[in-house]
């Protein structure tokens, strides 16, 4: 199990205020599993989604990602973990403008203290493999909304991380580039990796495995791998 | 450590504006703080050589035009001096010590020995002359008061003359003619005023009134001051006793001159003192305001690059590589302005010294490198505690809300 999620409970300060989205949420994903994540805007998906990039803290529960207990992670460690087992797909691309194609695509290597001349070569092979060879030099404003997407999933690749967590990456995206984008989704699961993806659409969620359905802050039908679950 | 230099750079390119003001406003702090400490030590310079050939007590007499009427005289009258007022102040000022003349022979009289001649500056003066000038005994003797008594046919030369006219022998003890009356060579003098005042020579001067007819003129007197006594007392007692014998209103300031090097030293001291405050002042206000600007630079950069930082910290960036990056930014900014200011101002100031631009108040500008680099030091720290705290706002965002900012 790489994803192990029980009981978790977020509420979000707003003006002072309390305002609870997750209401005690449990899942569990398996390692080589393709989930898509479901429900209603604001049910809080992209809330879950962060917790498990560790990119959020949570108040209860317990939340344990490839055998590491997170509930008394420092920043530290967490920033170690994300670069070590997560990718990040998101719906904005959040390429850095004022880099090139291939420099975007090598970041999280920087942070795993690659040396230079290795991330230039990691970073070239992945975008040869995407079909953007010809593309690393360019900036994201030279490019396409697809590749910019192609582009931002080879970062999430670039480590070679267990998990790839994407929020709504084709939410930007015509269908044909969307149907593109999911192509290569699919093919990153092929290779044996873990997707968590969270959509709106069903023709996107049709490419998982499973689909885990959020409603008012907790998770009411898919939680764990092996339930068989119909897109809504 | 490339790799951290180009982010740098990038951080700082993405607000040229902005980066270039900041920038230019420390590269000129920098630059007028070195100007002013390399003019502040040309001034220094140039007053210490004026100062240290001189004694620190003498005082130095002469008379000018009067500019207001006095008893029926119109002003506008040129004054002279002759050694009766010489004698007179020696008797009279009691706050006066070693008063002497110094009497210029007439320009041109060619100095000869055997085979080798030249013309050489000759003053006739009273051996108080030479406490006043500092001057220094290198062979024989100074002129003493026999030779003024019996208005001696002696000489004292100044080491260039000796050696212009006498070369490697003994000048001691030989005889020189002056236009054509010969002297002997009682001594060989050096002094600290430099080469000029090498190339002098000093006679008795009786012997100088009597041989070149100086009609008992004297261009300029010279005197110590009494330990204790005031140059305030001095001058006023100098200005009544002068009014009296020349006939000109006591309150004529620009009649007589009176000049005391440990007044003008005070003055000059005070203004190294000025001077040395205005580098403070500069020195603070560059920190300061270097300080702000950084500042300011930076919380603007942060504040718009802030789903930068929550992207990178979703990447693996932890909150001190965060922190870093914006210090290293803050810190490339301030070396980059500080030491191209730094570079600069210490070109200028060696420009200025290889001009050999100089006057009596100003020789030698020079820039001492270690304060220049002390300067760039404490810049550079304090670019940290500028950046310090943009560097922890950056460092401190939450990455899931700033990832959620753009
Ligand atoms: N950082 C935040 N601070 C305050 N409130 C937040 C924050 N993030 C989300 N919320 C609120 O929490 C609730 C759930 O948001 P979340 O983004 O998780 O929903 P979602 O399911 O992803 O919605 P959508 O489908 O529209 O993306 C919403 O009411 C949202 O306004
Ligand atoms: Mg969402």
């Amino acid at each position: 199990m790489v994803v192990a999620v029980e009981g978790l409970r977020k509420s979000y300060r707003v003006g002072g205020r309390a305002l609870p989205v997750l209401h005690g949420a449990s899942l569990r994903i398996e390692r080589g599993e393709f989930v898509a994540i479901m429900g209603a805007s604001g049910s809080g998906k992209s809330t879950l989604l962060s917790i498990l990039g560790l990119l959020e803290s949570y108040d209860a529960g317990r939340y344990t990602l490839a055998g590491h207990d997170t509930r008394s992670l420092t920043e530290e460690r967490a920033a170690r973990l994300r670069n070590a087992l997560l990718g990040f797909v998101f719906q904005s691309f959040h390429l850095l403008s004022h880099k090139t194609a291939w420099e975007n695509v090598a970041l999280p290597l920087a942070y795993a203290g690659v040396d230079r001349a290795e991330r230039r070569r990691r970073a070239l092979s992945l975008l040869a493999r995407l079909g953007l060879a010809a593309r690393a030099g360019h900036r994201p404003d030279e490019l396409s909304g697809g590749q910019r997407q192609r582009v931002a999933i080879a970062r999430a690749l670039a480590n070679n991380p267990p998990v790839i967590l994407a929020d709504e990456p084709t939410g930007n995206l015509d269908s044909k580039t969307s149907a593109e984008v999911m192509q290569l989704f699919r093919e990153i699961h092929a290779k044996g990796r873990t997707i968590v993806l969270v959509t709106h659409e069903p023709a996107v969620a049709a490419s998982a495995d499973r689909v885990i359905l959020v409603r008012d802050g907790r998770v009411v039908r898919g939680d764990a791998s092996g339930e068989t679950v119909q897109s809504p | 450590m490339i790799d951290l230099l180009t982010e740098v750079f990038e951080g700082v390119a993405r607000h040229r504006m902005r980066a270039a003001a900041t920038a230019f406003g420390v590269f000129w702090g920098i630059l007028m703080l070195v100007v002013l400490l390399g003019g502040g030590r040309g001034l220094r310079n140039g007053l210490d050589k004026l100062f240290a050939d001189t004694a620190t007590n003498s005082a130095w007499i002469n008379v000018g035009r009067t500019s207001m009427g006095f008893e029926g005289l119109g002003p506008g009258r040129q004054l002279t001096m002759t050694i009766d007022d010489v004698e007179a102040v020696a008797r009279a000022v009691p706050e006066l010590q070693n008063v002497a003349p110094r009497h210029s022979a007439p320009s041109g009289l060619t100095f000869t020995h055997g085979t080798r001649n030249g013309a050489f500056p000759t003053y006739g003066i009273y051996p108080g002359y030479a406490v006043v000038e500092r001057t220094q005994v290198l062979r024989g003797r100074l002129i003493n008061d026999l030779d003024v008594a019996r208005a001696r046919r002696v000489v004292i030369l100044g080491v260039r003359v000796a050696q212009t006219l006498f070369g490697a022998s003994e000048a001691v003890g030989k005889t020189v003619e002056i236009g054509g009356v010969p002297f002997l060579v009682v001594g060989v003098f050096t002094d600290a005023g430099g080469e000029g005042e090498l190339r002098r020579v000093f006679m008795p001067y009786t012997a100088l009134a009597q041989t070149f007819d100086a009609r008992r003129q004297v261009n300029l007197m010279t005197a110590t001051l009494r330990p204790g006594a005031s140059p305030e007392r001095a001058t006023a007692h100098l200005r009544r006793l002068f009014a009296r014998r020349k006939r000109f209103d006591p309150n004529d300031r620009g009649a007589v001159d009176v000049w005391f090097a440990e007044q003008e030293y005070r003055k000059f001291v005070a203004l190294m003192r000025g001077i040395d405050l205005a580098v403070i002042v500069v020195g603070l206000g560059t920190l300061v305001s270097g300080m702000v600007g950084i500042s300011n630079i930076m919380f603007v950069s942060v504040r718009e690059r802030t789903a930068e930082f929550g992207l990178r910290r979703a990447l693996g960036a932890t909150p001190s590589t965060v922190m870093a990056m914006v210090l290293s930014e803050a810190v490339a900014l301030a070396f980059g302005a500080g030491g191209l200011g730094l570079l600069v101002g210490v070109g200028l100031v060696e420009a200025a010294r290889r001009a050999e631009l100089r006057s009596d108040y100003f020789r030698d500008p020079s820039i001492d490198l270690r304060t220049a680099l002390t300067a760039l030091g404490v810049l550079v720290a304090t670019a940290v505690v500028a950046g310090y705290f943009p560097a922890r706002e950056a460092a401190r965002l939450n990455p899931n809300e700033a990832l959620r900012s753009s």
